[in-house]
Formats: C-alpha cells, sequence, structure tokens
C-alpha cells in the first residue's frame, strides 16, 4: 500500500519535495516582453472603462449646467419675456399696427418739418393747411393705432422746433382731446407772435384720447411707447429758445408748462389704461395682475424634502446548478463522482437562497430645489441618499481553503454563504465544503448617493388639494455595499466606495411617481404618492463574468415629500 | 533572491508599486518569482512553451489581481497557487487530463529512493513524461503538500480518486527511477 493511500508521506514524496519544490528554470528572455504587451492591453481596457465612467459623468455635469443655466436665464429674463409675449401677442391681433406706428414715428420728424417750414411761405393762412396736411398724414397712418398719430405730432415738433427758427413766427400746435383714432385728430392751433421776429418756435403737440377700443387692441405698445412720448414733451420743452422764455408772455410759458402737465399726466393715464387692458386680456383685475406678476416671479422657486420608504428587489437570482457550474472547471466535468455532500448542500443552499431572499425595509431621501418652467409644471433637482437592502434566510455556509506547500498547514478562508461565490470565480481558492448549519439571516445593503432631476406636473383638484405626477432619473453613486449576517461563522463583507468589489460604483436609475398633495398654507405644502425606481443596469459592474444571472434591481415605495414655497407671502 | 530576505517595509513598497501600474516595480516582482515560478509551470504543463503560456497568464492575474492580495501568507505562496490553478485551468481547456493506462503496467514497489543522483532535469523530464492527470495529482500531492481530499475537492473528484490516481503515478515514477538506475548499475558494469 503507497503512503498515498495510507496518507502518510513516504520517502519518496520528501525527496521529491525538497528537490523539486525550491526548485528553478529560467524562462525565456522574451517573457516578460509579452507579459508587457498583455499589461498595456488589460491597462487599456481598464482605461477605456473608466473613460465611459468619466463621459457619463460629464454629460451628466453638461446637463445639468445646462439646466441651471437655462433656469437663471429664464429667471432674470422672465419679466421681459413677458412682456415682449404680450406685446407680440398685440402684434397678431393688430396686423400691420404696430409696424406701422413705428415707421410713423420714425418718419414723423420729417414729415412735420416739411408740413412745419412751409409756414412762413404760407404766412397766416398756411397755419390752416398745416394741420390739415398734418392731420391728412396722421389719419392715413393711424388707421389702426390713433396714438402713433400723437408720436408722429409729438416727435415731429421737436424737429420742428429746431428747423424753424427762422420762420419768425412761432407756431404752437396744442390739441384738444380727440374722440378717437377714426376721427382723426382734431388740432387746435395758437400761432404766437415771437418777441423775435426772426425766431420762431413750432412745438406741435397732439394728444388724442383714445377709446376703449383703440386701447384695446394697441395697448401693449402704448404702453411701451409711453417712455419715448414723455421723452419727446420733454426735449420739447427745452427746446423752446431762450427767448421765448424769457419773455413777458407769462400765458406762454404756462401754456408750455401745462404742455408738460399734460403730457406727464396723460402718459400717466395712458399706462394705466395699458395695464386695464392686460388685465382685461388675462381675465383678472389690475391689481390681481400686478400681485400674480409679481407672485409668478417670486414663486418660482421651492424646496422640498422627500423619504420614500420602499421594496427593494435586487434581482440577483442563483445559476441552475450551483455545483454543476463549479465542475464545469473541474477535472471531473459530468463525470460520476461529483454528486457528493458538498454537491447537494451547495444545490439546497441554492434553492434556499432563490426561495427565502426576501426584500427588507428601504428607504431614500432627498432634497430637492424646484423651479417652476410653467404654472403647472416644476423642475426638481437636489441630492439624496437611498440605502436598499434585501435579506436572505439561510442554514448553509461554504467554507473555502487553501494549503500552504510543505507544511500540509490548512488555512481556512472566512466562512462565507452562497451569495458571494456566486457573484465572481476566486481562482485562489483550492477547495470548497457546504455545510448546514442553524438558520441565520443574511442581509445586503447597498448605500447611494443620488442626484436626482426631472419634472412634475401639478393638477388643481380642489382650493387646497392637488395632484402630481412626476419622472425623472438620476445618477447613483455606491458608496456602500455590505453583506452581513446574524452568525459568528460567517464574516461579514463590507465594500467601501474606494474598495475594489464586483458591484457597480455608479448607475443610472429612472423613477416615476404620482399621488396628491395638500397645501397646508401659501408656503407650505405636503405630497405623498407611490414611486416606482428602476435601475438601468444590474448591481454587478460585470455581470457577464458571474455565475449567477443579474437582472436590473427596482424598488417600489411611497414618496412623502414636504415643500416650502420661496418668496411667497404668508 | 527571495523576498523573505527582504524587509516587509520593502514588499510593501513592491506591491504597492505593482497596484499602482509601475512597470519598473513589475518587472522587479517578475525578476524575484519567475525563476521559481517557471519550474512550477514546467511540472503542470507537458512542454516548455505550454509553461511559458501559463506563466505569461499567471502573472496577468498577479499584477491585475494584487490589490486583493490580503497578506495574510506569503507573496511566493500567492503567486504560486494563481500559478497552480493557472495550470489546471489551462490543461482543462486544451482537454489534456484524459485518462492513462499506464498504472496498468506497473505494480508497487519499494519506497526506497534516492532523488540526489538524479538532476533537476532529469526530474522533470520523468515527471512531465506523466499522463497529465497522473502529473497533476502528483504535483498537488508530492510537491505542492495537499492531502487528497483537498486535491478531490480542487479537481472536482472524490477523495478515493485521488488516492488511486496518484499511487499509480508514484508507482510509474518508481518503475522509471527503477529502470534509471538499473541502466545506470548495467552501463557501469559494461564499462
Amino acid at each position: 500500500m503507497s503512503s498515498a493511500t495510507n496518507e502518510k508521506r513516504g520517502h519518496l514524496e520528501d525527496e521529491f519535495q525538497r528537490r523539486m519544490h525550491d526548485a528553478e528554470a529560467s524562462p525565456s528572455p522574451d517573457l516578460w516582453a509579452r507579459i508587457d504587451h498583455d499589461l498595456t492591453i488589460q491597462e487599456s481596457k481598464h482605461y477605456k472603462g473608466r473613460m465611459v465612467l468619466y463621459r457619463q459623468l460629464a454629460a451628466a455635469c453638461f446637463v445639468l449646467f445646462m439646466l441651471a443655466g437655462a433656469l437663471l436665464t429664464y429667471n432674470y429674463n422672465s419679466k421681459q419675456s413677458i412682456d415682449a409675449g404680450i406685446a407680440a401677442m398685440q402684434l397678431k391681433t393688430e396686423p400691420g399696427g404696430a409696424t406701422e406706428d413705428i415707421a410713423t414715428v420714425e418718419d414723423a420728424p420729417a414729415n412735420a418739418f416739411n408740413s412745419v417750414s412751409g409756414l412762413p411761405k404760407q404766412g397766416q393762412n398756411s397755419a390752416t393747411a398745416i394741420p390739415e396736411k398734418t392731420n391728412e398724414h396722421v389719419v392715413e397712418k393711424a388707421a389702426h393705432a390713433s396714438e402713433s398719430i400723437n408720436q408722429t405730432a409729438i416727435a415731429g415738433a421737436n424737429n420742428s422746433v429746431s428747423k424753424s427758427i427762422n420762420a419768425g413766427a412761432v407756431t404752437n400746435y396744442t390739441s384738444s382731446p380727440g374722440v378717437g383714432a377714426n376721427a382723426g385728430a382734431d388740432y387746435s392751433i395758437n400761432r404766437v407772435a415771437a418777441s423775435e421776429p426772426t425766431a420762431a418756435a413750432v412745438s406741435l403737440s397732439s394728444f388724442s384720447k383714445s377709446d376703449g377700443a383703440s386701447l384695446g387692441t394697441s395697448s401693449s405698445s402704448l404702453f411701451e411707447m409711453g417712455r419715448p412720448y414723455f421723452q419727446t414733451a420733454r426735449q420739447a420743452i427745452t427746446s423752446v429758445p431762450a427767448a421765448y422764455l424769457n419773455s413777458a408772455d407769462q400765458g406762454r410759458a404756462r401754456s408750455l408748462v401745462e404742455l408738460s402737465k399734460t403730457a406727464v399726466s396723460d402718459y400717466l393715464d395712458k399706462q394705466t389704461k395699458a395695464e386695464e387692458v392686460v388685465a382685461i386680456t388675462l381675465n383678472t383685475t389690475p391689481s390681481e395682475s400686478k400681485n400674480e406678476e409679481e407672485a409668478a416671479k417670486d414663486n418660482r422657486w421651492s424646496v422640498g424634502v422627500g423619504y420614500a420608504p420602499s421594496y427593494f428587489n435586487q434581482n440577483i437570482q442563483m445559476p441552475g446548478q450551483m455545483m454543476g457550474t463549479v465542475s464545469r472547471f473541474s477535472l471531473l466535468a459530468g463525470g460520476p463522482n461529483k454528486t457528493d455532500q458538498t454537491s447537494d448542500n451547495m444545490n439546497e443552499a441554492r434553492d434556499e437562497f432563490e426561495a427565502n431572499t426576501d426584500p427588507a425595509f428601504s428607504y431614500a431621501a432627498e432634497v430637492k430645489a424646484g423651479f417652476k418652467l410653467f404654472k403647472k409644471i416644476k423642475l426638481l433637482a437636489g441630492v439624496g441618499f437611498t440605502q436598499n437592502t434585501a435579506r436572505t434566510k439561510s442554514s448553509y455556509i461554504i467554507n473555502q481553503f487553501v494549503y500552504k506547500p510543505g507544511t500540509e498547514e490548512r488555512v481556512a478562508m472566512p466562512g462565507t454563504t452562497v451569495f458571494l461565490p456566486s457573484l465572481n470565480n476566486n481562482f485562489t481558492t483550492d477547495s470548497l465544503s457546504v455545510n448546514k448549519t442553524d438558520d441565520f439571516t443574511v442581509n445586503y445593503r447597498y448605500r447611494h448617493i443620488t442626484l436626482p432631476v426631472g419634472l412634475q406636473y401639478d393638477g388643481n383638484i380642489g382650493k387646497d388639494w392637488f395632484w402630481y405626477a412626476a419622472g425623472g432619473v438620476a445618477a447613483n453613486f455606491l458608496i456602500e455595499t455590505t453583506v452581513m449576517a446574524s452568525t459568528n461563522e460567517v464574516k461579514d463583507v463590507s465594500y467601501g466606495h474606494n474598495d475594489d468589489s464586483p458591484f457597480r460604483k455608479m448607475q443610472f436609475s429612472g423613477n416615476v411617481s404620482a399621488g396628491f398633495g395638500k397645501r397646508i398654507s401659501n408656503l407650505v405644502s405636503v405630497t405623498a404618492g407611490p414611486e416606482f425606481r428602476g435601475y438601468l443596469n444590474s448591481l454587478l459592474a460585470e455581470p457577464d463574468k458571474a455565475l449567477a444571472p443579474q437582472g436590473n434591481p427596482y424598488t417600489i415605495g411611497i414618496n412623502m415629500s414636504v415643500n416650502y414655497n420661496l418668496g411667497m407671502n404668508k | 533572491m527571495n523576498l523573505f530576505t527582504k524587509s516587509k517595509s520593502e514588499e510593501d513598497k513592491l506591491i504597492e508599486g505593482c497596484i499602482a501600474g509601475k512597470r519598473d516595480m513589475q518587472r522587479l516582482l517578475y525578476d524575484l518569482y519567475s525563476k521559481k515560478m517557471m519550474a512550477v509551470c514546467l511540472r503542470y504543463a507537458p512542454t516548455n512553451f505550454e509553461a511559458e503560456d501559463i506563466m505569461q497568464e499567471a502573472f496577468v492575474k498577479v499584477f491585475t489581481n494584487l490589490q486583493n492580495f490580503k497578506k495574510d501568507c506569503p507573496l511566493e505562496f500567492w503567486i504560486r497557487k494563481i500559478m497552480v490553478n493557472t495550470a489546471l485551468k489551462h490543461l482543462r481547456s486544451k482537454q489534456l487530463l484524459t485518462v492513462s493506462h499506464e498504472a496498468e503496467e506497473v505494480t508497487n514497489l519499494s519506497d526506497t529512493a534516492n532523488l540526489s543522483e538524479y538532476s533537476l532535469d532529469e526530474l522533470m523530464s520523468m515527471i512531465q513524461s506523466l499522463a497529465p492527470r497522473y502529473r497533476m495529482v502528483f504535483n498537488l500531492y508530492a510537491i505542492e503538500g495537499y492531502n487528497h481530499k483537498e486535491i478531490g475537492e480542487m479537481l472536482g473528484i472524490s477523495e478515493g480518486t485521488s488516492k488511486s490516481q496518484y499511487s499509480r503515478a508514484r508507482a510509474i515514477l518508481q518503475g522509471m527511477l527503477t529502470r534509471q538506475e538499473k541502466n545506470y548499475n548495467e552501463h557501469v558494469i559494461s564499462n
């Protein structure tokens, strides 16, 4: 009987071990070059994998940056955008009106100058001809907007004062309130003799009050044109020659003062009317419109805190035949000796894992900032933390061993369960045995830092109640993975963010939720509703290399959040 | 040169350098262990070419998995384990582990052997001449120091099968040694 049969080492074994164990042989000189080449290829693959991760991160950062920039731009330009939008809306309802108004304003100086410059030639009688001519021009141009006539007249007056300085007479055109654009402008002309015969100033202003219909179709244009209107009136005053202002005729000076007062009051009146028209357009009172505008400006931002207890399915299954998979790498694959006790226990452990793996308490907590893109649509982004947990009730322990050469010293690896060996191949393990013990529990815990971004739509149900529907995506960064057992025979395993672990460091997830909310006050509202969060990848970084089939994990839970509206009055 | 003669800190620095991907450190580690590991690979592989293929693949595994080395055993032992497992995998992929009938030709011989008279190349040639499965079991039991239960679990065979195959491998080697000794004695007498 050999020593092997007796489990005793004989002289032959000792001699071979003495001679061969520490024997040396020289490899070929180019072997290192081949290894170097293989390492370079490996590093290249690793580098490419990291580049994919960095590209995804860069893309996510870019999207977030662009969204933030767009929101800020939108926020700061919101008021101007609203005004421009209303103006554009008015332009559409008034074909060619505003365009022609602007053209009229630009053309007005020349027209007014031409008409006024003809005064000296035509003498006294020409005074009546000028307003008629101007009136014709104004009526022609103001077929759609009566205020363009006023602009024309005022702008023209300013120009005419400087151009007709040698006219020998000051012609002051003041208008009495007209009846509207359709009626044309009703001008009364006051021709005032200048104290200096060679100097003349023509001040022409025509203010006609338009009827409601006219305002209704060009209110925004009026609102915007008020500023040049007012400035032109002031310029008209300052453009009057000093000699004229120093004259003893207080009535003329008073006339100019009254003129400016009239211009100011008329501007304010028009501004009020414009606001009224805007309010009518929006079907609100002027004060409400103002309040809503302020509210829309101030109420755009909100912050919220959310908490979502959930059910978590890690979606990691067991191979069909665990021991068969192991035997695939053994010498006797398919041979008669593969079904021993270890093999049976391994298969039972696999079945037990399949049957007894249940969800455990999981949760997600998020802090989000909200920005109202539209009245009912809100963009949400923030940061969060998720802890997903699953649990297996098990009764099998896998022991793995390595043997130190020469000493027969058996080194036992830490005990584990069927879970971790199914995730990878321990090529340094010499052997394994599967033993049945008392029941114990294994918990799998995955902790992520999440960066969510999404959209939420709100719809009113009542005064205080509303419903919502939300959806979004999130980048989830794995910070810790822990496999904990309730027995001391199985060693707990924990992977930190920087540890080499079989689990994916970063994965994207998508989530949808819907539910109901209640406004506690103008500032605070609460929401609650079911939420589904599905991960777009498996938990393992390289699922193809794992023995166990890998699916994408998901959670189903209840999302509860408290939202605080910024900038609103209580 | 053996790393055991080096201070622990130097070995740690060497490992850290290899993990960091420093090629000069990796080359140093290779130089330290390449000769011993080549001898290991030669014992498992039938030819020098295949031994170098095994060693190449194994060293790449060493460098890409060195961060998993827990330092609960000597680094040389850890590297040797990777060599052995890579050799097993290599031979499985080559379908070389088939049952041989050589065992039928031999019987148990005496346990007396004096290998000092044989060169290392001669001993290596004897081992390499064994059928792959016998060579594997003989290497694992006689030289690496595993027992048959563990060899059976490693190779996916029963403990009894491992004992049986080792017994046959041992008998073959003893027969080789006996024949060599007989030939040597005849050669000396004839001269």
